[in-house]
Formats: C-alpha cells, sequence, structure tokens
C-alpha cells in the first residue's frame, strides 16, 4: 500500500475529473485523455463515497481500508485512476 | 413570413440571386443555387419556414451548383460549397438536394458547438422529448417519420442540439431523409405525407425527403427537456419489445452518437450526465410501426396503460 488512495480525493478534485455515479455503474470522465470510461457498481460506489469525503489523511485511510475487506474495491478504483494517468505511482 | 408564400418562380429568383435565408431553428441559413430542381424541392419541403431578411444575420453561406467544364454536359455533377469552400466530393447533379442537406447538416455538426450534438431523431409530446439516437440502417428515420405523422412534435430527424446550460433540446425542423424501402412504408403509413421525388443510386441507396408537419414548424422556436431516449432497432419479424436500459449504458451510447462531445470535453460530459439523470432509456425492438408507436405512446403516457 502506498499513499496513492489519500491521493485520490485530492486528484479527483484536481486533476477535474468528472463521474457520475447511478445504481448500476458510475462513469468517469478522464480530463487528460478526454475519455470516458464506465465502471462496475462496487468501484463506482467507492469511488462515489471518496468524492463525498474529499482527501483524506493518509493514515486515516490506511485504517479504513482493508485490501482483503469489503473495501477492495478502493484498490480497483486507485488501478483505474492509474491507468487514466490522474494519479502518479507512488 | 414564411416560404410558401412565395411562387416557385420567386424562389428560384432568391436562390440565384441575394440567396434564400431559411431560419431552421436556431441557425439561419443562406442558399444559393441555379438549379430549378432545388428551387421546387426547397419550395416544397421547407413552405412552413420562416424565411430570413436579406440583410439579417446569417449563420452559413452555402452554395450547391453544378461543376463547371464540360462536367455541365456530361455526367453532370453538383458541389455543395460553404462560403466557398467545399467540403465534400460531387455528387451526380439530379443529387443536388440530397448534398444540400446533408451539407446543411455538415455545417451544424461541425461548427454549432455551443450545442452537445447527438446523431439521432428527436420529437416531442407535451413539452417531453422523446431521443431516438442511432447510427444509419437502425430505423430511426423511419420510426421518427411514422411517429410524427401520427401527432409528436418533429424536433429533428438526424441531430439532437442539447443547450449545456439548459439541459433543453432544441429544434432544427427539417426535412425527414427517407432511404429504400421506408419510403413506400411511410406512403402506405401516411398517405398524406408530401414527399420530394425519390433521388436513385445515392451513398445511401435511394433518397426521399419528408416534409416536416405543419404544427412542428409552427412551434419551431420551443425546445424541450428530455425524458426518454429510446434505441431503435428495426428487425424483421420481430415482435415489438421494450427494454429497459441502465443509465450507464444509455451514458455511454450518447457518447458513442455524440458528434462532438470530445470538443466540449467536461461541459459536454456535465450536460448528458444531467440529462441521463431525469430520462428512461430502453431498447426498442420492432417490426411493425403500428405496434411500436402503441407502445411508445404507451410507455409516455400519451395513452393510458
Amino acid at each position: 500500500m502506498t499513499v496513492i488512495e489519500a491521493e485520490c480525493g485530492l486528484a479527483l478534485a484536481a486533476y477535474g475529473v468528472r463521474w457520475r455515479a447511478w445504481d448500476d455503474a458510475t462513469v468517469i470522465y478522464d480530463p487528460i485523455s478526454g475519455d470516458t470510461h464506465r465502471i462496475d457498481k462496487p468501484s463506482g460506489a467507492m469511488l462515489r463515497a471518496l468524492s463525498e469525503q474529499g482527501a483524506m489523511e493518509t493514515a486515516r485511510l490506511r485504517a479504513r481500508v482493508d485490501p482483503s475487506g469489503d473495501e477492495a474495491h478502493f484498490l480497483a478504483v486507485a488501478g483505474l485512476l492509474l491507468d487514466l494517468d490522474v494519479l502518479e505511482q507512488a | 413570413m414564411q416560404l410558401r408564400s412565395l411562387s416557385k418562380q420567386q424562389v428560384y429568383e432568391q436562390l440565384k440571386g441575394p440567396g434564400l435565408g431559411l431560419v431552421t431553428g436556431p441557425f439561419v441559413f443562406r442558399i444559393f443555387s441555379s438549379l430549378g430542381d432545388v428551387a421546387t424541392q426547397l419550395a416544397t419541403l421547407y413552405a412552413d419556414a420562416e424565411l430570413a431578411a436579406t440583410d439579417s444575420f446569417t449563420d452559413f453561406h452555402v452554395r450547391v451548383r453544378l461543376a463547371k467544364g464540360l462536367r455541365r454536359f456530361y455526367r453532370p455533377q453538383s458541389l455543395f460549397d460553404l462560403d466557398g469552400i467545399v467540403p465534400f466530393k460531387p455528387l451526380p447533379g439530379k443529387q443536388a438536394l440530397a448534398l444540400l442537406e446533408w451539407g446543411m447538416n455538415w455545417c451544424i455538426y461541425s461548427h454549432a458547438h455551443n450545442y452537445l450534438i447527438i446523431h439521432g431523431a428527436v420529437l416531442e409530446r407535451n413539452g417531453e422529448a422523446l431521443l431516438l439516437p442511432a447510427p444509419s440502417g437502425s430505423g430511426k428515420s423511419t420510426l421518427c417519420a411514422a411517429l410524427m405523422m401520427r401527432g409528436w412534435r418533429l424536433l429533428s430527424d438526424e441531430l439532437i442540439l442539447l443547450d449545456p446550460d439548459t439541459g433543453l433540446v432544441h429544434p432544427l425542423c427539417r426535412p425527414v431523409s427517407l432511404k429504400n424501402q421506408s419510403i413506400d412504408i411511410l406512403r402506405h403509413f401516411a398517405p398524406d405525407a408530401v414527399f420530394t421525388d425519390p433521388i436513385p443510386d445515392t451513398t445511401k441507396g435511394t433518397v426521399a425527403h419528408l416534409r416536416p408537419t405543419l404544427d412542428s414548424m409552427q412551434r419551431v422556436s420551443i425546445p424541450a427537456r428530455p425524458r426518454w431516449v429510446v434505441f431503435p432497432h428495426y428487425a424483421a419479424g420481430s415482435s415489438t419489445h421494450l427494454a429497459p436500459q441502465a443509465k450507464a449504458d444509455v451514458f455511454m451510447a450518447l457518447v458513442d452518437n455524440a458528434f462532438n462531445y470530445s470538443i466540449l470535453g467536461a461541459r459536454g460530459f456535465d450536460a448528458l450526465a444531467s440529462a441521463v439523470d431525469h430520462v428512461d432509456g430502453f431498447q426498442a425492438e420492432y417490426s411493425s410501426l403500428d405496434d411500436v408507436i402503441a407502445a411508445l405512446d404507451k410507455m409516455t403516457g400519451v395513452i393510458s396503460a
């Protein structure tokens, strides 16, 4: 685990990432490439949670993310943002 | 003043001289041509359209003409230009009207980036808009024409103009372009409909244009709010079936059908996401126009269940 998770909330705002979560899935607009992506429900829900909480302190985020637990989808979100070049690999 | 107040000779003289100013929704086209067939067909198709004064602001100055030289006599070709620039290869001379219509579409989707423009038809009932986004060959125009002839107000057969600021869809109300078998199907479906003569051998097959209904033309300045998105799919022999679509799927399909989504960037995303928030999406498979119209009327509450 790195500090990627903590940066997600900041990055979403700082890079102008847009997203919309509906019951079935979430769509994300990447302002760097101009591409739009559709992600399925669990990852989308986690992204929405991140957006509502904003940037979190690293320690606090680390404390609540359990890669083997229910919030493992967070990793998928972080991976997606990495793929979008919104985040740099820490 | 509507175009129908001019005689065909006056239409021809305006086209040949100062240009015929046509108001099509939010845009003013000034059309130049010395082709008699074009004058006759425009007089038929745009009879109920508002004329723009000669000195009024014009969005697009367009011309359709025959290619010069020996071509005028041997297999004549027609050319379309915008401000003197010819964006397309020439087409056979008899396809001048179709070329003009396609060229006018091109003018809008290539330049009017104050709208998010989606390839599709859009109609309205009770202030709510039904969007039919689809590529060519899906049966979109046939269904659009049939709905219009059954009382839906036509906003556009080809270009959905979504205003990112208001979330409203603005009408263009231009002729419906029908192709191949759809022409006879609509003639049979709506015997009172006004068509131009079919133009054979275009790149899309035989094409004929259908005049918008008077009601559609009279309310061309009134936008509508998107309420339903239906992806039409004609399948011979199939029974009518409306399948609900997930919002994310509706969103992505609209992106796929948008002309300028990438140009608008985040603004386009926000506009589309806000629209999808408020619509119900369906995939419509059908083979009978009467059946699918009944299903759509029921779905949209035009008739009770």
